[in-house]
C-alpha cells in the first residue's frame, strides 16, 4: 500500500515537473521570439538610419527619422531590460548586450550630426545652385563644378579646396560671389565632417556587431529550445515508464491481492483452525473453524496467548519443548488435548510455524490444527472393542477347552469309577483279592489321575498366556495341541495325516497353541458334516527358502469361492449361531499378524491322496525365516 | 536588388512626406494623471520655499513661457537661459536648450533641481506632498506606489501632453484650405522655403527635432556653449535645439539668451547667421506674416473654463 502511494506521488512529481518544463519552455521560447523581434526590429531601423545617411541631399521631415530612432530607442530599451536578457547566466550575451548599448548610443549621436550636417549641406547646395543660376563670375564655375561633384570624387582634397575657396574670398566683393563662396566654405566644411562620420560609422560597425549578436542569439537560443525539448522527450519517457510501471505494479497488486483474497477465504472457511499470534504468542487472528470448535469467538481471545485453551492434561516438558522448538526457528508438529468454552476436551493434530520478517526476526506464529478428537475416541472405541473380542474368543475357547476336558475327562473318569466301585464292591461283598490285584487297581486310578492332571497343566497354561517369547519346536506346540483336541478326533474317526519337520522358532508358544486349535477345530466341525467316507487332516510343517510355514489341510469340499475373501472378518461365520461367534479365524489373524510378525492365509485346494481325489481348505500360517 | 528596392522605398516614403505636417487634432490623455499632473504643475510645494511652481515660467495664458530674457528662480535669482515654451513640446524630441533631455518626464525633475529655479529634490517633494490628504488620494487611485518621483514626473509630463495649439491659419492651410492664408502669407512660405529655412525648421513642431549649431555662416556672438557643456565634445560646440515656430509671436524674447525682444530681429538673425544672407526688409515682413499663422488654439484653456 505504500508503495502505492510513493508511486503515485512519484507519478504526480514527474507530471508537475513535466508541466513546468513544458510551461518554461513555452515561456523561454515566447521570451527568444521577443527579444529575436527587438534586435530584428533594430537591425531594420538600423539599415533606415543607413540609408539615411548615405542618402542624396534633399530637405527632410526630421519628424521621420527621429519616430525612427525613439522607435529604435524604445526597441533597445526593451532589450537591454527583457529579463531573460537580464537574468541570462550566459555571461557573453549580458557583454554583448553592453557592448551594442554603447555603440547604439554612438549611433545615435552620429545620426544627429548627420542630421544636422546634412540639413547644412542641403541649404548650402540649394543657395549655391540658386546663386549660380542669378549669374557668378566665369572663374568660380570650377568651384562650382568641383562642389556639386563632391559626391562622386572622393579624391578631391578638402583642405586645398577651402584654402582656395578663402583666397578666393579675398578676391571678390560683389554679393552673389562672395555668397556663392561662403556657402561653397560650408559645402566643403560640412562634406569633410560628414565624411569624417561616415568612416567613423564604419569603424563602429554597428550593423556588423548586431548581426553577430542576432546570429549568436539564434543559435544560442536554438541550443536551450533543443535543450528543453530533449529535456522534455526524457520526461515523456520517463512519464510514460512510470505510467507504465505503476499499471504493471497496479496489475500485479490487484492479481496478488486476489490472490490473498482467495487465500484468506481458503483460510477462513477451513474445517483446520488457525491461529496466527505475535512474535509475543498474543492471538492476532482466528479463523471460522477456531470458533466452530473452541466455542470462543475471535473478539475473545485477540491479544490473549493461546494457552488459555489448554485443557491441564499435558506436561510442562510438552510446552517447554514447544516453546524452544518454536523460538529456535523451527517447525512444530504435535497433538494438543484442549479445552473448549464449554468445557469439553478436544485432541488437535498441530502444526506450528514461526514467520520471519526480512531481518530474519520471528514476526508470528502461524499454527494449523486439525480437530482429531472425533478420530481419537473412535479409535479408543476401537481398542475397546478388540478387547471385547478379545475376552469373548477366550471365552470361546475356554467353552471349547472345556468341552475338550470334558472329552478327555471322560474316560479316565470312567476307568477310576470303574476300577473303585469294583474294588468297592470286591470289599463290601467281602471278596478277597490279592494283594497284587489290589495295587493293580489302584495304580490304574492313579494313572487315570496323573493323566487328569496332565490335562489340568495344559488347561492352565492356556489360560495363562506367556507374552514373552521362547524358543520352541514347532512340532512339540503342535503335539500339546492335539493332545487337548485328540479325542474329540478319534470320536470322529478323523485320520490325521502328519508331516513335521524339526524346524524351532522364537515366539510366543501358547499363542501359537490357540491358533492351531482353531484351525483344527474349523476343519474338525467342517468334517463333521461332511459325507466322505473317510475324514481327513493334512498337517504339514516344513520350511521354504524364506518361510516357515504350518499347513492344515481338509478334504471337507473347501470354501465357497464367494465367502473366501471374508472368512477373516470379525463376527463372520458359517456356522450355526450355538456352534460359532465368528471371531475364531478374525482372531487368529490379529494374533498371527500383530502379535506373531506372521501372515495367515487360506485357499482351496483340490488333491489326490491314495489314489482318491479330494478338495479341502488349507489354510497356513507363514513366518518369516532369519 | 534588395536594397536598390528598399531604397527607393524609403526615399519616396520621405520625400513623400509634407516637410511640415499639422497639429493632430485627437491626442489621447489619461485625463487622470493629466489633472493630477496640471495641479503639480501649479504647485509651489514643488520649490524649495514653496515660492515657485512650473506655472511660474511656464505662463500658459501667455505663450507658454514666461516673456522674460532668463527666467527668475527662487530668491529672485536670474537663470542662464530663456525658458522655452511649454506648449506643443510633446512633439519635440530634444528638451532643453541644449538638448539634455528627450522626453518630458526627463525635462520635468531638471527645473525642480537646478538650484536657482525650484532649488528642490524629489525627496523633499515627497515629503511635502505626503502631508496632503488629496494628493495621497490621487496618486494611490492612479499609481499602485502612490507618490514617488516617477509618478510625479508621469502625471506632469502627462498633463503637459494635454497642451497643444492645434487648428493654426496654416495647420488649415497645411489640410487643404489655400486659400486661408493671404498673399503674402503664402510669399513668406514660399521664402521660408527658398531660404531654407524650412531645412532645420520642419516636422509637425516646425522645429524641435533637431539639434543645430548656431552660426552656421557667421559666428553667433554668445558665451554659451550649447551642447558642448553637455558632452564635453568640441563638435557640440554651439548646438543648440531647433525651437519650435509655432505660437513664435507670443515667445519673445527670444534665442536661447533671450536678449532678442522682436520677431523681426529674430528673423533677421537667423537669415545672416544661419543661411549668410541679409534678407530685404519686405521679405523679412513677408516671413513674419507667415510666421504669425503659426498661432494655434489654446484648446487646453477653452476645456478648462467649460
Amino acid at each position: 500500500m505504500n508503495k502505492r502511494i510513493l508511486n503515485s506521488i512519484i507519478l504526480v512529481i514527474t507530471l508537475f515537473t513535466l508541466a513546468f518544463y513544458i510551461n518554461n519552455a513555452r515561456i523561454q521560447n515566447s521570451s527568444f521570439f521577443q527579444i529575436n523581434t527587438h534586435i530584428e526590429q533594430i537591425m531594420m531601423n538600423n539599415k533606415d538610419f543607413n540609408l539615411y545617411i548615405k542618402d542624396s541631399f534633399h530637405y527632410n521631415n526630421f519628424d521621420i527619422i527621429q519616430k525612427k530612432i525613439t522607435l529604435s530607442k524604445q526597441e533597445f530599451y526593451l532589450l537591454k531590460n527583457h529579463p531573460s536578457i537580464l537574468n541570462n547566466s550566459n555571461p557573453e550575451i549580458l557583454s554583448y548586450v553592453k557592448n551594442l548599448n554603447i555603440l547604439f548610443i554612438q549611433k545615435l549621436d552620429i545620426i544627429d550630426k548627420a542630421k544636422s550636417y546634412r540639413a547644412i549641406l542641403n541649404n548650402s547646395y540649394v543657395i549655391a545652385q540658386k546663386i549660380k543660376k542669378e549669374g557668378i563670375d566665369k572663374n568660380l564655375n570650377n568651384l562650382f563644378t568641383t562642389i556639386m561633384t563632391l559626391d562622386k570624387n572622393p579624391e578631391v582634397n578638402m583642405h586645398k579646396e577651402i584654402t582656395l575657396v578663402n583666397s578666393l574670398s579675398k578676391k571678390y566683393h560683389s554679393k552673389n560671389e562672395k555668397f556663392f563662396l561662403n556657402h561653397s566654405r560650408v559645402i566643403l566644411e560640412y562634406k569633410n565632417k560628414l565624411d569624417t562620420i561616415n568612416h567613423n560609422l564604419k569603424t563602429l560597425a554597428f550593423e556588423k556587431k548586431l548581426d553577430n549578436f542576432h546570429q549568436y542569439y539564434n543559435s544560442y537560443s536554438q541550443e536551450i529550445i533543443q535543450k528543453a525539448y530533449l529535456s522534455i522527450i526524457i520526461l515523456f519517457v520517463l512519464l510514460f515508464l512510470s505510467i507504465l510501471l505503476y499499471l504493471i505494479y497496479d496489475y500485479k497488486l490487484s492479481k496478488s491481492r486476489e490472490e490473498l483474497k482467495r487465500f484468506r477465504k481458503t483460510v477462513e472457511n477451513s474445517d483446520n483452525i488457525i491461529v496466527i499470534t505475535d512474535e509475543k504468542v498474543k492471538i492476532k487472528y482466528v479463523n471460522g473453524a477456531f470458533t466452530k470448535i473452541t466455542g470462543y469467538t475471535a473478539e475473545e481471545v485477540k491479544g490473549k496467548n493461546p494457552k488459555m485453551l489448554s485443557s491441564g492434561n499435558q506436561s510442562k516438558e510438552f510446552y517447554k519443548n514447544l516453546n524452544q522448538t518454536l523460538y529456535a526457528g523451527k517447525k512444530w508438529s504435535g497433538e494438543f488435548i484442549n479445552m473448549s468454552k464449554n468445557g469439553k476436551l478436544s485432541y488437535e493434530q498441530a502444526t506450528i510455524t514461526p514467520v520471519f520478517d526480512e531481518n530474519n526476526k520471528i514476526i508470528e506464529f502461524v499454527a494449523i490444527k486439525l480437530d482429531t478428537t472425533n478420530e481419537t475416541l473412535a479409535q479408543e472405541q476401537l481398542l475397546k472393542k478388540e478387547k471385547l473380542l478379545l475376552q469373548q474368543s477366550k471365552m470361546a475357547a475356554m467353552g471349547e477347552m472345556l468341552q475338550n476336558i470334558a472329552h478327555q475327562w471322560r474316560q479316565p473318569l470312567s476307568l477310576i469309577s470303574t476300577a473303585s466301585t469294583g474294588l468297592l464292591v470286591k470289599k463290601e461283598l467281602d471278596i478277597k483279592t490279592s494283594k497284587e490285584e489290589d495295587i493293580k487297581v489302584l495304580n490304574t486310578i492313579n494313572d487315570a489321575t496323573q493323566h487328569l492332571s496332565e490335562t489340568i497343566n495344559a488347561f492352565r497354561d492356556f489360560f495363562h498366556p506367556n507374552k514373552e517369547k521362547v524358543s520352541f519346536k514347532l512340532s512339540d506346540v503342535y503335539k500339546k495341541t492335539l493332545n487337548i483336541v485328540e479325542t474329540r478326533f478319534k470320536n470322529l474317526n478323523i485320520e490325521i495325516i502328519e508331516e513335521l519337520e524339526d524346524i524351532s522358532i522364537t515366539n510366543l508358544d501358547n499363542e501359537l497353541i490357540q491358533v492351531i486349535m482353531n484351525l483344527l477345530n474349523n476343519a474338525r466341525d467342517i468334517l463333521e458334516i461332511s459325507k466322505n467316507n473317510k475324514k481327513l487332516i493334512f498337517v504339514k510343517i516344513y520350511k521354504e527358502e524364506k518361510h516357515i510355514v504350518i499347513s492344515v489341510k481338509d478334504n471337507g469340499g473347501g470354501i465357497n469361492n464367494s465367502i473366501i475373501d471374508k472368512v477373516f472378518e470379525p463376527y463372520f461365520t458359517t456356522k450355526h449361531k450355538s456352534q460359532g461367534t465368528g471371531i475364531g479365524l478374525y482372531m487368529c489373524q490379529e494374533i498371527i499378524t500383530k502379535h506373531m510378525n506372521g501372515t495367515l492365509e487360506v485357499s482351496n485346494q483340490t488333491y489326490t491322496y491314495n489314489s482318491v481325489q479330494y478338495t479341502g481348505a488349507q489354510f497356513k500360517i507363514i513366518f518369516p525365516n532369519n | 536588388m534588395n536594397k536598390i528596392v528598399l531604397f527607393t522605398f524609403i526615399a519616396v516614403a520621405l520625400l513623400s512626406k509634407e516637410l511640415i505636417t499639422p497639429i493632430p487634432l485627437n491626442i489621447k490623455t489619461n485625463e487622470q494623471k493629466a489633472l493630477l499632473g496640471k495641479k503639480l504643475f501649479n504647485d509651489v510645494r514643488l520649490s524649495k520655499n514653496n515660492t515657485i511652481s512650473c506655472a511660474s515660467c511656464h505662463i500658459l495664458e501667455e505663450g507658454g513661457d514666461d516673456n522674460l530674457a532668463v527666467s527668475i528662480g527662487i530668491n529672485g535669482e536670474k537663470g542662464t537661459r530663456n525658458a522655452p515654451t511649454v506648449l506643443n513640446s510633446r512633439f519635440n524630441s530634444n528638451q532643453f536648450w541644449d538638448g539634455r533631455a528627450q522626453t518630458l518626464e526627463e525635462q520635468a525633475s531638471g527645473p525642480i533641481h537646478n538650484p536657482v529655479e525650484m532649488g528642490s529634490n524629489f525627496k523633499e517633494i515627497i515629503s511635502k506632498l505626503k502631508k496632503d490628504s488629496i494628493y495621497l488620494r490621487e496618486f494611490n487611485a492612479i499609481y499602485k506606489d502612490g507618490i514617488t518621483a516617477k509618478n510625479i514626473v508621469n502625471s506632469i509630463a502627462e498633463f503637459e501632453n494635454t497642451l497643444i495649439t492645434p487648428n493654426s491659419k496654416f495647420d488649415h492651410f497645411l489640410r487643404g484650405n489655400t486659400d486661408i492664408l493671404t498673399h503674402n502669407e503664402k510669399d513668406g512660405y514660399k521664402l521660408f522655403k527658398e531660404y531654407g529655412c524650412i531645412s532645420c525648421h520642419n516636422g509637425v513642431n516646425i522645429g524641435g527635432n533637431l539639434m543645430q549649431k548656431l552660426g552656421i555662416m557667421e559666428e553667433f556672438n554668445t558665451k554659451d556653449f550649447g551642447k558642448f557643456n553637455v558632452t564635453n565634445n568640441i563638435e557640440d560646440k554651439f548646438y543648440f535645439k531647433v525651437p519650435s515656430l509655432r505660437n513664435i509671436q507670443h515667445t519673445s524674447p527670444y534665442f536661447h539668451d533671450g536678449v532678442t525682444d522682436t520677431l523681426k530681429d529674430a528673423v533677421n538673425k537667423m537669415s545672416y547667421y544661419q543661411v549668410g544672407y541679409t534678407l530685404k526688409e519686405e521679405e523679412t515682413d513677408k516671413i513674419i506674416l507667415f510666421l504669425k499663422t503659426l498661432t494655434g488654439e489654446k484648446i487646453f484653456l477653452k476645456e478648462a473654463n467649460e
